[in-house]
């Protein structure tokens, strides 16, 4: 007779369920920010040695190939801050006696705060 | 309607004979009022007595048809033909848990845990029958009675990546009904409970992929529960550096 | 066994995630997106004007905040990632006190370079 069989999953799992595959896309997002995050490093590295060496990095930072790495990078970042807000109400529970205070409270000012923020960060860039 | 038909390919195996699983195709009379449960009654009883699976309430609530249905874990008693045609519909046993026979698995990894996270009310001091009931308020049970719905269908299990890689992960099943005593007003063993779930394969492997929350038929929410439980934890462990103990 | 000591790298991970969600978007519209397309004027990001900017000690500490939270955030969720992707479980061992360092490392170089700002 016969031990149960084992059924070892398959490396691409992830690929054979849409609900997987948006997982690790949303997994995916922390090596493409984090490969901004070097950019933005050595934006700032730059920055501190001077107006020489700063334009010559825009220029690089400003060439297609970049700017097609940050539309994807935007892309991602923006699937992480969906995913995180979305998922607040999942670690944080507010209870008023019986009832749970609805997800929908924690997850719509979040959205309001982030856009107001990054509104208003926008426009100090378009007006000084 | 009457000579209209939906087929099944099921997994087959069978640890007498051994070697590699196959798939057998089933036609079932198309009945727009059936579930799954039913075509594959029909297909034991009418065509091939030795396809074997687990079976019991027919509606939902003993947790035995856990099973995957095209790639998805799903209760077949809950799960509508009419929602599956035209088909052809792939059904498997339930994935991250060892084949017994046919669409039977192993459930050994679960009991295992779920033992280990003592999922039964204990108290440092027991209360004599005569000094009466436990009393709770209806906010004292609203805490935990989400998580006091699982019926055991082992379909958030089957949903999780991690379950199926971490042969050590106690799974969202486990981990729910955790939190569930742990929350139970009436429980006096939270700390010990604890203990066992905020270890390494406890609650820290989940990775918040959600899909246990998204396929459990009774909306337990697993997912919730281990962020919940993360959160303690992560209280517990600064406290305890400040001396206030968990 | 033990209660694990994830909670440390956690709340690292939970307060990056936050400021990330918030955070980075815009930084990536800024930086590398908005002057280069034309979305703002080009010269609004050119030395004169970003370096009094960036130079506001408030400025420096909030990136440097940013910058150093976002990093842990990523450098925890990319040993769960990188094991996912290849199925080797080293990711989660001895590979993740390597991100955790070069996230930090990364960090301090943020830190000495916002400092010579």
């Amino acid at each position: 007779m016969n031990e149960p069989l084992k059924r070892p999953p398959s490396l691409l799992w992830w690929t054979k369920r849409g609900a997987y595959f948006q997982f690790m896309m949303r997994e995916i997002s922390s090596i493409v920010i984090f490969v901004y995050l070097v950019l933005f490093l050595v934006f700032l590295h730059k920055l501190s040695k001077g107006r020489v060496e700063y334009n010559a990095y825009l220029d690089f930072l400003w060439s297609r190939p970049m700017i097609a790495f940050h539309l994807v990078a935007l892309g991602f970042a923006l699937l992480h801050t969906i995913t995180w807000f979305n998922s607040t109400p999942k670690a944080m529970v507010i209870w008023r006696g019986e009832e749970k205070v609805p997800g929908i409270a924690m997850v719509v000012p979040q959205y309001v705060i982030w856009l107001i923020g990054s509104g208003v960060v926008f426009w100090f860039f378009l007006r000084h | 309607m009457a000579s209209e038909t939906i087929k099944f390919e099921v997994f087959r195996w069978h640890p007498e004979k051994g070697g590699e699983p196959t798939f057998q195709t089933y036609e079932v009379p198309y009945r727009t009022d059936w579930s799954l449960l039913e075509a594959l009654t029909q297909v034991k009883n009418d065509q091939d007595g030795t396809l074997t699976f687990r079976w019991s309430c027919r509606m939902g609530v003993c947790g035995s048809c856990g099973m995957m249905v095209n790639g998805v874990p799903r209760l077949a008693c809950g799960t509508q033909l009419k929602d599956l045609y035209p088909g052809p519909v792939r059904v498997e046993p339930l994935a991250n848990f060892s084949v017994e026979r046919d669409l039977v698995v192993n459930l050994d990894r679960f009991i295992k845990g779920f033992t280990s996270i003592k999922p039964y009310i204990i108290r440092k001091q027991e209360k004599p029958v005569s000094e009466g009931e436990y009393l709770q308020t209806p906010a004292q049970l609203a805490k935990y009675k989400q998580f006091s719905m699982c019926i055991n269908c082992m379909c958030c299990n089957a949903a999780c990546p991690v379950y199926g890689h971490e042969e050590n992960f106690l799974g969202p099943a486990v981990l729910a009904v955790g939190q569930r005593y742990n929350l139970d007003s009436r429980d006096e063993y939270a700390k010990e409970r604890r203990d066992v779930m905020f270890e390494h394969d406890g609650i820290w492997e989940c990775e918040l992929v959600g899909e246990c929350s998204q396929v459990c038929p009774k909306h337990v929410d697993p997912a919730a529960a281990i962020q919940q439980a993360k959160v303690q934890a992560t209280k517990d462990f600064f406290f305890s550096f400040l001396g206030a103990g968990a | 066994m033990a209660r694990s000591k994830e909670p440390l790298p956690w709340s690292f991970f939970a307060a990056g995630g936050m400021i990330s969600a918030y955070a980075i978007p815009i930084m990536i519209v800024i930086t590398g997106l908005a002057g280069a397309l034309g979305w703002i004027r080009a010269e609004r990001l050119d030395y004169d004007h970003l370096r009094p900017l960036a130079h506001h000690w408030i400025v420096r500490l909030g990136l440097l905040v940013i910058f150093t939270l976002t990093a842990l955030h990523c450098a925890h969720r990319m040993k769960f990632t990188l094991a996912g992707l290849t199925g080797l479980k080293f990711f989660k061992g001895g590979a993740s006190v390597v991100l955790y360092l070069l996230a930090l490392g990364m960090s301090a170089c943020a830190a000495l370079a916002l400092w010579k700002i």
